[in-house]
């Protein structure tokens, strides 16, 4: 990569790099890896993965604290993980059970400047656009939308692992205001997409949902419609100015994918509504 | 600008009116979270549960300085946040709609 204005080598990452780094995270529990496998499965033992998420308290019981908060609607129903499973269903629990998980495995991470609440924030936004994009696509919304609570696993690697090439990069972006792909891509030599797809891999993530974080940029995984449906996801939750970041900035959107959805313009104005009415409640239930 | 928010008899609510405050039960459960509409039905409910004032918002009708202000402010913020988005039709599109979404579309 060519020396560019601002941006010194000494940041720059590689496969190997990573790899090194994520493999120091902690692993995933395994009901939660086996949860997230059945995104990619036509059938699940839900009783057996109920039985199996109930041995783990700790995770247990914050799938039922969200599970019991405003956004899910059930306050004071859903008294276990198999109740859980009725009301909420299998893609419900296993969102829950997985945004937990993850939220706990970077609960100690510190990086100056990198701000977790305003991080999540987004992502929830995200998450919830994606959702809504996937019910008017007629796609699968639960899997868009913990594809889209996912999308940015690789900032987190990037906190966790190398929390001076995160500082290095939101430096670089501060001082071009750009968009945080072009500072990535000038500081590290690589993207956030690729660094969350070595972890997507290395915690041995469903194809479809390593694909989904991989290309959630570049639109060149196998589902053209999952990846489009999370880089407009992106670009509405910059748009509707979500995550609190005062310095926001809205990526660019290609045609194709805009035409890839091609949703009516009623659409997409009553999908910006129900996201705005969804979103408070949705952070108060998964953000601790 | 801010809407007046008060604590009013619950015999005074009227329906349509919107809770300033989520109401919960003796448990802090959620009955109903802030910014719900109350409907006749839901009000008769809280009055059953023994509740006897709610925290409503009322909506404070904007002078016409303050409602111009208010469309700059938004137009600014609109414009400020697609400063990289790029003016293929695609970027544009979604602009429209933002500031059709936002009350400042000028056609």
């Amino acid at each position: 990569m060519a020396e560019t204005e601002g941006a010194s080598r000494e940041f720059l990452l590689d496969r190997e790099t990573v790899l090194k780094g994520v493999s120091t995270l902690p692993s995933l529990p395994a009901v939660v890896i086996e949860l997230l496998q059945t995104m990619d499965q036509e059938e699940a033992d839900m009783h057996l993965l109920a039985e199996k998420l109930s041995r783990d308290q700790a995770l247990s019981a914050k799938v039922l604290r969200v599970a019991n908060s405003s956004f899910y609607g059930m306050s004071g129903k859903v008294n276990s993980i198999a109740d859980a499973m009725v009301v909420l269903g299998l893609r419900g629990v296993r969102t829950l059970a997985m945004a937990a998980s993850i939220s706990d495995t970077f609960s100690a991470t510190r990086c100056p400047g990198f701000d977790f609440r305003m991080f999540w924030r987004h992502s929830i936004g995200v998450a919830l656009c994606a959702k809504e994009i996937a019910r008017q696509c007629r796609q699968n919304d639960g899997n868009a939308f913990t594809a889209g609570l996912l999308h940015d696993l690789g900032r987190l690697v990037l906190a966790s692992c190398f929390p001076q090439h995160l500082v290095a990069v939101m430096a670089y972006r501060e001082r071009m205001d750009c968009p945080w792909e072009e500072a990535e891509q000038q500081v590290l030599g690589m993207s956030h997409a690729e660094l969350g797809g070595l972890l997507a891999m290395h915690w041995n993530f469903p194809a479809s949902l390593h694909a989904a974080i991989t290309h959630h940029h570049d639109m060149a995984g196998d589902d053209k419609v999952l990846s489009c449906t999370l880089v407009i996801a992106d670009a509405l939750a910059h748009a509707l100015d979500l995550s609190g970041d005062e310095n926001e900035m809205v990526s660019p959107i290609t045609e194709v994918c805009w035409q890839t959805l091609s949703l009516p313009d009623e659409n997409w104005l009553a999908l910006f509504a129900i996201v705005e009415s969804q979103f408070e409640a949705a952070c108060e239930s998964l953000l601790v | 600008m801010r809407d007046d928010i008060r604590r009013v008899a619950i015999e005074d609510v009227v329906a349509g009116a919107r809770l300033a405050e989520p109401v919960c039960d003796v448990n802090g459960n959620v009955l109903l979270p802030a910014g719900a509409e109350l409907s006749d039905s839901t009000r008769a409910s809280l009055v059953r549960r023994g509740l006897t004032e709610l925290t409503i918002v009322f909506e404070r009708v904007p002078s016409e300085a303050e409602r111009v202000a208010d469309l700059a402010r938004v137009e600014a913020r609109l414009t400020y946040l697609f400063r990289s988005a790029g003016d293929n039709a695609a970027g544009q599109h979604l602009l429209r709609l933002m500031r059709r979404y936002r009350g400042v579309d000028h056609g």
